[in-house]
């Protein structure tokens, strides 16, 4: 056994030890299945804050992203901005959705659509949505962390094994603690995070030169810029692809039946991909995260200075030297024989394989610090138990909550439900790492579909917090739409539909726009079309009444109200320059990407300093929504009066009053 | 359990988990620096450890402060026992490692200085002059009586 490897062990086994102590300790705090399900609705603010951080970016934002800067370049890196579009969810759904749950006891989104629409059709499909989040796309999570144990350990321990045992942790102290277990073990998860994504980044700019690393990163840049080397080639403007966003949209068929050209990442393609990870906070399991909180204290921090600023700049900026460094540090075949490598300090990486970067840079450490090494694993293995313990403990209680108790044992005491919610977590576990061990190609299909179907609960979700005249057929029909339309635009539609020997003439995101962009689409037509076919007078009454809580709560001061429109101009125009079509203009409007560090702004490419300064404004724009127009804010004292007043019940459930 | 008893007991545990989630991150990284550091013969590497744990000790008494306490028994016992053994491990390498490096010999003495340094800014801060030789001197006294 090696040094290093005897490290890797230690570290992760006092990992294990913190989550078992913390499992242990919130269950011994438990004081009812309240707590296993919600954590007694009494999480604070600094837990929320970075626990939904972590569970927002998780092991996409450390293994994924720096993967694909270094595959697809700064055509790519533009998803950077996904750390200000993932808030804005928050900002738009988590308070309102808060105080309904406080209001009416909600444990489940189920249960507030249910109650807020009238019937059991959207409760059905939540579960549904609820299922393939925590099944197929925690298996693909669970396993990423059974590989980074396989990579760094050289093969001595098989994945499937190291998957087997860390997610034997995991289920002990998710099974143990419940909800309370994940969001305590979540603090240090969202930490590990931001701390492992900062500190490969650093490890990139070390092995590039030290202390000059970021001027070698800049050089080898420019002498990069000025040719076409790369997996994309040129653009039609003369630019290495590598540089530049390939267009507004390309025409294509689809991935499978015709390859857009010179890169993948169109500005539609940028814009449809934000809205998929636009589904992550809306969610099931981040409403119920919403309904835990003791008050919404913890949002907007959560969503302008941890989400947007914190892993915003960590995404901008500093992962993009890790994952485009990459390539000058020799992982590239066709960048080292163009000659393009500064220092050969990682092995090169095959077509397919891009995941291994993060474990790569990792392995430079064995020899020389080898706590180092399994330190940033833990990192890792953090940032992807955040996602998966969230994911897995509320579908776990949606499937006691939606299925069980509504349909199967309606008189069920509430410790039989805590049990049920057990075996709920042990099933998908179990079923997650099934799939992940002896099906991992159906699991990639289906896992591909979660962040698309997430998404189509926008409408809904806008229904019940902000748009009275969706109505239930609307809501529903658009819902089912939108999810059909993301399974066609995927590889498991053309599979399905071969069942009947049909063949659809569109591959994987035909026209460079992802599945959640087309279902997206579909689900919203629909919804506006058959709500206002099927609005209905007493059906309206009903859901006036809740929107008739928040103008007396949670809206806007009267005399703020002119902020409004600015604030929805301000969001519209920013994604159109963001991540919308205006972002083509970033190719060359700073300098031409051919032109070297002389002809580009700062000595930055163009299409870099428009991330960042997007990025920046990105983060005012969130800012304004959050705070100004206090869309994520605590409630005035002013208001929680008045909600006092109209709705004495409520001042139980509220303890902020 | 009664429902003040409860929230007491839930303000305790929240404190007990800012407390070891902060230590956790800056804890492990200071260690692993100051690893770093001793091993390479490196000063730039040990003292970002030593400045990893100074930040740890700084966060500590930040969340005392808003959790309203002081520091625990059993954190002071932790504390010290690792400060000790850190300190007899410290003495042992310099007496029994041969051509032991002088710049781990200047990294070892300037953290440990650093570090009593910063406990007894804190403890003048937060007592004062006064204050802090009061607890010295009745923690002394007490250990006197227990002696006899």
């Amino acid at each position: 056994m090696t040094e290093s490897l005897v490290w890797l062990v230690a570290m992760v086994a006092l990992y294990g030890l913190y989550c078992l102590l913390w499992g242990v300790s919130s269950a011994r705090l438990a004081q009812g299945p309240q707590d296993f399900f919600l954590a007694s609705r009494r999480v604070p603010a600094w837990i929320f804050v970075l626990f939904a951080t972590g569970a927002s970016f998780g092991g996409w934002a450390m293994m994924g992203y720096p993967a694909l800067v270094m595959r697809d370049g700064f055509q790519f890196a533009q998803l950077g901005l996904v750390a200000v579009t993932v808030p804005l969810t928050g900002v738009l759904f988590f308070k309102r959705q808060w105080l309904l749950s406080k209001l009416h006891g909600y444990i489940t989104p189920g249960e507030m659509l249910s109650d807020y629409f009238g019937g059991d059709a959207l409760r059905i499909v939540v579960v549904g949505i609820a299922l393939i989040c925590a099944v197929p796309y925690v298996g693909l999570q669970l396993s990423a962390s059974g590989a980074l144990v396989e990579w760094l350990s050289h093969g001595t321990v098989p994945g499937n094994v190291a998957m087997w045992a860390i997610t034997l942790v995991v289920f002990l102290y998710l099974c143990i603690g419940g909800f309370r277990a994940a969001v305590y073990v979540g603090g240090l998860q969202g930490l590990l995070l931001c701390t492992g994504m900062l500190a490969v980044s650093l490890l990139a700019l070390w092995h590039l030169g030290g202390v000059d690393g970021f001027d070698g990163f800049m050089q080898g840049l420019s002498k990069l810029g000025a040719s076409t080397v790369g997996p994309w080639g040129g653009t039609a403007q003369g630019y290495n692809a590598y540089f530049s966003i390939p267009g507004v949209v390309q025409f294509t068929a689809g991935i499978g039946k015709e390859m857009p050209v010179a890169g993948l990442w169109t500005a539609a393609m940028v814009l449809s991909t934000c809205f998929a990870f636009m589904g992550l906070q809306a969610s099931p399991a981040f409403s119920m995260l919403a309904y835990s909180c003791k008050s919404p204290q913890g949002f907007a921090p959560q969503q302008v200075w941890a989400g947007a600023a914190g892993v915003g700049v960590l995404l901008v900026f500093f992962s993009v030297i890790s994952g485009l460094g990459a390539n000058f540090l020799g992982t590239s075949s066709v960048f080292n024989d163009a000659g393009f490598a500064i220092a050969r300090q990682l092995p090169q990486i095959e077509a397919g394989q891009e995941t291994r970067l993060y474990a790569q840079y990792l392995l430079t450490l064995a020899e020389s610090s080898p706590w180092f090494m399994a330190l940033l694993a833990v990192c890792a293995l953090g940032a992807i138990h955040a996602m998966v313990a969230l994911f897995v403990t509320t579908a776990g209680t949606i499937i006691v909550r939606d299925v069980f108790v509504r349909y199967l044992t309606p008189l069920a005491t509430l410790d039989e439900q805590k049990l049920y919610a057990r075996c709920s977590i042990a099933a998908i576990m179990g079923s997650a790492l099934l799939l992940a061990t002896f099906s991992p190609q159906a699991q990639v299909l289906l896992a591909a579909l979660a962040l698309g179907f997430a998404v189509q609960l926008w409408p809904s979700l806008a229904g019940v917090c902000w748009f009275p005249w969706i109505t239930r057929e609307g809501a529903t029909v658009g819902l089912i739409a939108g999810m059909s339309a993301v399974v066609l635009t995927e590889p498991l539609g053309g599979q399905l539909v071969g069942f009947f020997n049909i063949s659809l003439p569109w591959g994987r995101w035909p026209w460079t726009i992802h599945s959640a962009g087309w279902g997206i689409v579909v689900n919203i037509v629909c919804c506006v079309v058959v709500s206002w076919i099927s609005n209905q007078k007493s059906d309206r009454a009903h859901r006036l009444g809740f929107h008739r809580v928040y103008s007396s709560t949670v809206a806007m001061p009267s005399r703020q109200r002119f902020l409004r429109p600015v604030a929805w101009s301000l969001t519209l125009v920013w994604f159109f320059f963001a991540v919308g079509p205006g972002a083509v203009l970033g190719n060359d409007l700073l300098g031409a990407p051919n032109g070297g560090m002389a002809a580009w702004l700062a000595g930055v490419p163009s299409l870099w300093i428009w991330q960042m300064v997007w990025w920046a404004l990105g983060v005012l724009v969130v800012w304004f929504l959050a705070y100004a127009l206090r869309m994520s804010t605590v409630p005035t004292p002013e208001q929680m009066d008045t909600m006092a007043r109209s709705h004495p019940e409520a001042v139980r459930h509220l303890p902020i009053s | 359990m009664r429902p003040q008893l409860k929230d007491a007991g839930i303000a305790i545990v929240e404190r007990r988990l800012a407390v070891m989630t902060h230590w956790s991150l800056f804890g492990a990284f200071g260690m692993g620096f100051l690893l770093s550091g001793f091993s390479a013969a490196h000063w730039g590497l040990g003292l970002l450890g030593y400045g990893l744990v100074l930040v740890g000790f700084a966060g500590h008494v930040v969340i005392n402060h808003v959790y309203g306490t002081g520091f625990m028994a059993g954190e002071v016992a932790l504390g010290l026992v690792s400060f000790g053994v850190s300190a007899l491990s410290f003495i042992g390498n310099v007496l029994f490692v041969p051509n032991f490096s002088p710049v781990n010999l200047a990294l070892g003495l300037s953290g440990f200085a650093a570090m009593v340094l910063s406990v007894a800014l804190y403890l003048l801060i937060r007592y004062g002059t006064r204050g802090t030789w009061d607890m010295v001197h009745t923690l002394w006294h007490r250990e006197g009586r227990t002696h006899d």
